[in-house]
């Protein structure tokens, strides 16, 4: 069935259900169109994979309950049949006192990234192309090449009881190339980002990819073994990335973990500054920074969102409020953005920090620093001291007087998120796209600089 | 309780029998039911015939289109999430996803497509884009890299049925029945002293699968793990503590978690919770430390389980999980451990996550050592890599997470062998001059080539002079893979030994999570690293 049928289904099960005394209903159509390329021993491996799945979404506001079901598309009469087993389900289930019913407009929305549709976007053949040829030269070099193409489009019509409809077609590109020398241990990554509107450049960001993955796995040939300890330490785009992405994902910026005194916030908010007017926030008019990138001007919940700003002005600005704490407080909700809205780390003034536009700039005028590409496995140790703990990744460095001078083995960091963007002592204006795949359960885009942190904690050292 | 209810658990080797009995409470007689619910026996299509039909004409087109060999996965994967905050159902989601995943070998080169349109000509144009995938990649890769046929580890074409057995099927249980002992819990819980938050989450994965291959396989198989926790937060002394209340993720329905016990134990989590906010954190040291059955599942899933997975040892995941220091020429040389130290890999023990009858390339489950008395001895395989270690047949640990994935070699169940001597945890304990005694899961990370990794505890408590003292708060470890289990110097006897399991290991590209049981009974390791 093509998506305009679906839709037409939706808008029938949808009208249908209205009369079954739902406080709310939603309906979320979701048709998924992959392709993922996978690179495994230098070679496109067998999990390159094509994925076209059809599903739909119900969500049931009922009384203070709330529960959702999803399922395959199927005939209308049959998707209401469920609906009502759902909503007598619903009646018996234990009630949420901290529930909510969201509201909406009566409007309708249409959003399309591209008009031309996944295979003439992005042909397979000419990604299979691209990818031999990216990795032939490295694989001819004796190295290891793997990595992961995933091509996927989205097409989402959401509809509510309120009557307010949103359809949105996304696609895009996301590219993860990694060489390494299996005898040495010695490995590097890159990662670009083609959005429907870059697609064009498909073959140069993946070959500047794979160029910066060789350069980095030629360079962390014989680390050295530092000591673990304080340093001063350059974070590329690609870790700063990490980093943040970890400190939401631990709801670090929770309301009503600050007000219940359950998190790091809660006894430090006000008092936290960071240099040179540091601005974090999920941005969906990031003009200039990416060309090209659009995006419909709804949250998942088809709530009107514009951005969200965390930290700004050098201060904790907007933290995250629950409609629940909303309610219960007199504060404002805050409105949280679909994926896809780019989080962006910038600085606004001189003040406290030194600014460069390149890394390279930035490394030039570093008299000793540690220098990491990535981080990777993040956890959480303790949220009360905000604590994080993981390790470098693909890429780590000693810098002095300006230069690179060796590589280093991996280390394991223990650090508050918080406190690294405290001690930040240099920032460059150039940033980097970067997201994390679709399909791997990653969420949207970011847009990252390199940060220049004044002390940072290694705890141990690994064993290459 | 009659045996006839919950088998008696299989035995690790060299201990003696294990007695599930003990984990269950006295009204598990109740639970009368032990087939999979009506719910996963249901065809996916209109009928088993319609289903097998299907399984025919993909392998059909896959033949006359050349395949050197195919497969197929189809079926219907249910998930199914409840959350609980304090008394009240915050969420609940049931997920029903049904479609065929078809991969195909042509040329030396793979192909997969997987589609939800069960329709005849669905499948035949999802046969057709593996093989258009399978095609593209021969022609843009050059011909001494295909894959050889030869190579492909034989399995009889197996003619099989296999369904996990479910007393209590988490799929049909309404949301007030599943959420009832989550619910009195938190009423126990909330009125204790400090105790302001009391948060719980169920997940289930269940399956209807049919496998058949180009060979002749045909295999339809039922599965079903649950997996549940319930953490009681204390906000006392300036700071914030939790405990978590598990139900461990094995294979079976609710009855695991009916057995959990959770809301007799909720007084207890409150009061520990409420200890951990008044607790002193270890200084950082070395220490040693007795850590338990649920602490070390996680421990050897990171250091065991993930670095002994062929492909990844052989840079096929290179560019997400990471490889592996466990390299090829170690096997059989190298000192993973100490000569106690027994790990044995079990795709057929009753209640583990990976106990599928068959997996996902149609090889029959099997039960492998790991590593014996601390030597590297073996690596979980599939059938295009098990040839790589001069093993004629691949050792049935590949796993789909949905018919919708691609097989993967997964961890498969796996455990630490009890100690083959006498040994309760009190006698350890009260063997144990100074140390710290570790109970349960918190944090946990680790490096891609699975060398430095930290663990933490729900719990912890020092020891002193053979005695259980204080409690401590925050207690992380931190070790080097081979240092941390050669430093093992005693584990507890069999009647100590506990089944656990991971629910969402993670693993891909695009991201798979797979299901396994890992057991262990408490362990002691010498000078292990406390804080950072």
């Amino acid at each position: 069935m093509n998506f305009e049928r679906l839709q037409q289904i939706s808008r029938e099960v949808l009208k249908g259900a209205q009369s079954e005394g739902f406080d709310h209903l939603t309906l979320e159509l979701i048709v998924k169109n992959s392709r993922g390329v996978r690179v495994g021993r230098s070679l496109i491996s067998r999990e390159n994979v094509s994925h076209e799945e059809s599903t739909i979404v119900f969500s049931g506001w009922l009384n203070s309950r709330f529960g959702s079901f999803i399922c395959d598309v199927t005939s209308s009469s049959e998707l209401l049949a469920k609906i009502r087993e759902f909503r007598q389900e619903l009646a018996l289930q234990p009630i949420d006192v901290e529930l909510v019913v969201p509201t909406t407009a009566k409007m309708t929305c249409v959003w399309q990234a591209s008009k031309k549709n996944l295979d003439d976007l992005f042909p397979v053949q000419e990604v299979y192309q691209a990818l031999e040829n990216a990795i032939s030269p490295v694989r001819n070099l004796g190295l290891r090449v793997s990595g992961y193409i995933e091509i996927s489009e989205l097409k989402k019509f959401f509809v509510d009881s309120a009557g307010f409809e949103l359809t949105t077609v996304d696609a895009g590109l996301f590219g993860k190339m990694t060489a390494d020398n299996p005898q040495s241990g010695a490995a590097g990554t890159g990662e670009f980002i083609c959005l429907a509107s870059q697609n064009k450049d498909f073959a140069h960001k993946l070959n500047q990819a794979m160029d910066h993955a060789l350069k980095i796995c030629q360079l962390s040939e014989g680390p050295g073994i530092p000591s673990a300890g304080d340093y001063c330490v350059i974070l590329g785009p690609r870790a700063v990335r990490d980093l943040l992405y970890m400190t939401l994902y631990y709801e670090l910026f929770d309301q009503r973990k600050v007000e219940e005194r359950r998190t790091y916030l809660s006894g430090v908010r006000d008092e936290l500054v960071f240099p040179g007017g540091l601005e974090l926030s999920y941005c969906m008019n990031p003009e200039g920074i990416v060309p090209g990138y659009s995006h419909a001007p709804f949250n998942q919940h088809g709530r009107f969102f514009n951005s969200l700003r965390l930290i700004g002005g050098g201060r904790i600005q907007d933290l995250c409020v629950s409609p629940y704490w909303a309610k219960k407080t007199g504060l404002n909700e805050s409105l949280l953005p679909s994926n896809g809205v780019p989080m962006v780390l910038t600085s606004n003034s001189d003040l406290g920090i030194d600014r460069y536009e390149t890394m390279e700039q930035l490394i030039s005028k570093t008299e000793h620093a540690i220098y990491v590409e990535s981080l990777w496995y993040i956890r959480i140790v303790s949220e009360m001291n905000g604590l994080l703990t993981g390790m470098t990744r693909d890429g780590v460095f000693e810098v002095k007087d300006g230069k690179i001078i060796r590589p280093l083995r991996n280390m394991r960091w223990h650090e508050n998120p918080f406190s690294v963007l405290s001690s930040a002592e240099a920032i460059t204006t150039e940033s980097k796209l970067l997201g994390l795949p679709r399909m791997a359960g990653g969420n949207g885009l970011y847009v990252m600089p390199s940060l220049k942190i004044r002390r940072f904690h290694f705890s141990s050292v690994s064993s290459f | 309780m009659s045996s006839s209810v919950l088998p008696r658990l299989v035995a690790p080797p060299g201990s003696r029998s294990f007695d599930f009995s003990r984990l269950a409470p006295p009204d598990l007689l109740r639970f009368e039911k032990q087939l999979p619910s009506s719910l996963l026996l249901a065809p996916v299509v209109a009928s088993q015939d319609a289903e097998e039909r299907l399984l025919e004409v993909a392998l059909a087109l896959s033949r006359q289109s050349g395949a050197d060999y195919a497969d197929l996965r189809l079926g219907t994967d249910y998930y199914r999430e409840l959350s609980v905050h304090d008394t009240s159902v915050s969420g609940h989601a049931l997920q029903k996803s049904s479609g065929v995943g078809i991969r195909i070998l042509m040329k030396g080169f793979w192909g997969f497509a997987a589609t939800s349109d069960l329709s005849e000509e669905g499948v035949k144009r999802c046969v057709m884009r593996a093989v258009s995938q399978a095609k593209g990649v021969a022609a843009v890769t050059p011909e001494r890299f295909a894959f050889q046929m030869n190579k492909w580890a034989a399995e009889p074409a197996h003619i099989a049925t296999h369904h996990t057995p479910v007393a209590v099927c988490p799929l049909s249980t309404n949301v007030e029945e599943l959420s009832k002992l989550f619910r009195e819990t938190a009423e126990r819980a909330l009125p204790q002293t400090g105790v302001k938050r009391v948060t719980a989450v169920m997940n289930v994965h269940a399956w209807r699968r049919w496998f058949a291959s180009s060979e002749g396989a045909k295999i339809l198989s039922t599965h079903c793990v649950v997996d549940a926790q319930q953490q009681v937060v204390a906000v006392a002394n300036g700071t914030s503590s939790y405990r978590t209340l598990v139900s461990p993720s094995m294979a079976g329905g609710l009855e695991h978690f009916l057995c959990a016990q959770f809301p007799e134990k909720a007084i207890s989590a409150a009061a520990d919770a409420l200890a951990k906010c008044n607790a002193e954190t270890a200084p950082t040291g070395e220490y040693n430390l007795i850590i338990d059955g649920h602490n070390l599942a996680l421990t050897m899933h990171e250091s065991v389980g993930h670095p002994t997975e062929l492909d990844r040892v052989l840079g096929h995941e290179m560019s997400l999980a990471g490889a592996s220091f466990a390299t090829l020429e170690k096997r059989g040389v190298f000192r993973y451990g100490s000569p106690l130290v027994n790990f044995t890999a079990d795709n057929r023990i009753r209640f583990g996550g990976a106990s599928v009858g068959y997996d996902d390339e149609g090889v029959e489950c099997q039960r492998f050592p790991i590593i014996e008395e601390g030597i590297l001895v073996g690596y979980g395989t599939n059938r295009e890599c098990a040839h790589e270690i001069n093993q004629e047949r691949a050792n049935g640990t590949t796993r789909s997470m949905t018919w919708a994935d691609a097989p993967i070699v997964r961890i498969p169940n796996l455990y630490l062998e009890p100690g083959k001597t006498p040994l309760s945890l009190k006698e350890l304990i009260a063997d144990t001059k100074d140390g710290i005694l570790m109970l349960g899961r918190d944090s946990f990370s680790i490096d891609q080539m699975r060398y430095n990794f930290q663990f933490g505890s729900d719990m912890a408590y020092r020891i002193r002079k053979g005695e259980i003292c204080e409690p401590l708060r925050d207690v992380i470890y931190q070790s080097i893979t081979p240092e941390f289990w050669s430093a093992c110097d005693a584990i507890c006897d069999a009647s100590e030994w506990e089944m656990h399991g991971v629910f969402n290991c993670g693993k891909g590209h695009p991201m798979q999570t797979a299901q396994m049981m890992h057991g262990a009974s408490p362990a002691r390791f010498r000078n292990i690293r406390v804080g950072f």
